[in-house]
C-alpha cells in the first residue's frame, strides 16, 4: 500500500515524492535539526526517506509529506516502529518558515487519529529530545502525557504517550 | 510514482528475484551486521538494515525501479540483494549486487548480474548501467570486468566522486 491522503482545513498529508527529499536535506543541515537523529549525507537521508515510503508496503504505516492547503511542502510526519523503537511512534518536523501556523498540530492530529482508527493502535508515543521544547509543547497540546517509565532507545529522549481523543 | 502497482519478480536458473518483505530482516541483518559487509555499507546496526529493507521497497514506488531480494530456488534461503538504485541527486541509476559470503564462489553474483542486465534494459531502458565499486574490492572488480564492465570516470554523487565501472549493453540488446 501507499500512504493514504488525509486532510483538514489546515493541512494535507500525502504520499512522498522524490522531490520532497532535497528540502528535507536542507532542513537536516540547518541548526533547527540539531536535536534530531541527523543523516550523515544526502544518500544516508535517502535510505531513511525511501524507508518511510516502503514501510507502508511492509508495515501498513510510514511517512507522509505535510503540505499547506495551497500545496507547498511544509514538513514530514510519520507513524512508524523500526526495530529499535520499543513502541509505535508518531514523529514530525516542519521545514523552515512553516512554524507558528498550526501545521504541526493539525498534521499530528490527523496522523494520530488515523493511527488509532485505521491501525487500531493500542499504544502510540512520541520520542522527543528532552531539550526540544517546541516539540514537547506540541505533544502536550495534543493531550499526550509524559511517561517517564516508558522504555526508550535514546536516553536523551523523553517519552510522551498519546491518547485516543474521539 | 505513487500509484498502486504489481512489482516485478523473475527467475534465473538457480535464483528467484523478488520484492522484499518484513520477514527478510533476520537474514539481511545476519549479513549486514557482519564484517563481510564492509565493502557494501556495513557492518551496521539492525535498525539501519531495517531502513535499507524498507527503502529497497520504497524505491520502487518513488522511481518505478528498485532492488530485489535474491533467494535460492533450491531451498528458499536468501542469497543476496541486487537491482537498480538511484538515490536523490545521483546522475543515473546504479546496478548493485551483494551476494552473502556463505554463497561466494558459487557463481551466484555472475548469474544474478547476467539475469538482471537484460531485464533492466528491456523494462527500464537501462542498457549500460554503471556500478560504484571500491577498487580495493578486487574480487568484485574482477567479476565486473569479466562481464565486460570497464572503469569510467568517477561518478559524482552528492556525497562526492566515487569510483565507477560501466557495463556494455547486454548481448542481443541494441547499443544505447
Amino acid at each position: 500500500m501507499i500512504a493514504p491522503t488525509l486532510s483538514n482545513a489546515t493541512v494535507t498529508l500525502r504520499p512522498h515524492r522524490v522531490e520532497d527529499m532535497a528540502p528535507y536535506w536542507a532542513f537536516f543541515c540547518s541548526p533547527r535539526a540539531a536535536l534530531m537523529d541527523r543523516p550523515s549525507s544526502p544518500t544516508h537521508l535517502w535510505y531513511g526517506f525511501a524507508s518511510e515510503v516502503g514501510s507502508w508496503v511492509l508495515q501498513g504505516q510510514g511517512g507522509w509529506a505535510v503540505e499547506t492547503p495551497d500545496g507547498r511542502l511544509a514538513g514530514q510526519i510519520a507513524v512508524s516502529q523500526p526495530p529499535h523503537f520499543p513502541e509505535r511512534e508518531i514523529g514530525w518536523f516542519l521545514l523552515d518558515g512553516f512554524e507558528g501556523m498550526g501545521l504541526a498540530h493539525a498534521a499530528a492530529t490527523l496522523a494520530r487519529d488515523w493511527a488509532f482508527d485505521a491501525l487500531k493502535a493500542d499504544s502510540l508515543v512520541s520520542y522527543i529530545h528532552r531539550d526540544n521544547a517546541r516539540s514537547i509543547r506540541l505533544a502536550e497540546r495534543l493531550g499526550a502525557v509524559r511517561d517517564d517509565a516508558a522504555d526508550r532507545h535514546d536516553d536523551a529522549d523523553v517519552v510522551y504517550r498519546h491518547r485516543r481523543v474521539h | 510514482m505513487t500509484t498502486e502497482k504489481t512489482l516485478p519478480e523473475f527467475y534465473s536458473d538457480r535464483l528467484h528475484f523478488r520484492i522484499g518483505v518484513l520477514e527478510d530482516l533476520d537474514e539481511l541483518d545476519a549479513f549486514f551486521s557482519s564484517d563481510a559487509s564492509r565493502y557494501v555499507g556495513g557492518p551496521r546496526p539492525r535498525g539501519e538494515t531495517w531502513d535499507a529493507l524498507c527503502a529497497g521497497v520504497g524505491h520502487w514506488h518513488l522511481r518505478g525501479f528498485g532492488l530485489w531480494i535474491i533467494t535460492s530456488l533450491e531451498d528458499g534461503k536468501m542469497v543476496g540483494v541486487a537491482g537498480l538504485q538511484q538515490p536523490e541527486g545521483w546522475p543515473e541509476p546504479e546496478l548493485i549486487w551483494v551476494i552473502f559470503s556463505q554463497y561466494s564462489g558459487g557463481g551466484y553474483a555472475t548469474e544474478a548480474v547476467q539475469a538482471i542486465r537484460p531485464f533492466i534494459a528491456r523494462e527500464y531502458g537501462v542498457t549500460q548501467p554503471m556500478s560504484l565499486i571500491y577498487p580495493e574490492y578486487r574480487a568484485v572488480v574482477r567479476m565486473a570486468e569479466k562481464l565486460g564492465a570497464r572503469r569510467i570516470e568517477d561518478v559524482e554523487i552528492p556525497d562526492g566522486p566515487v569510483p565507477a565501472w560501466r557495463f556494455p549493453a547486454p548481448t542481443g540488446e541494441p547499443d544505447a
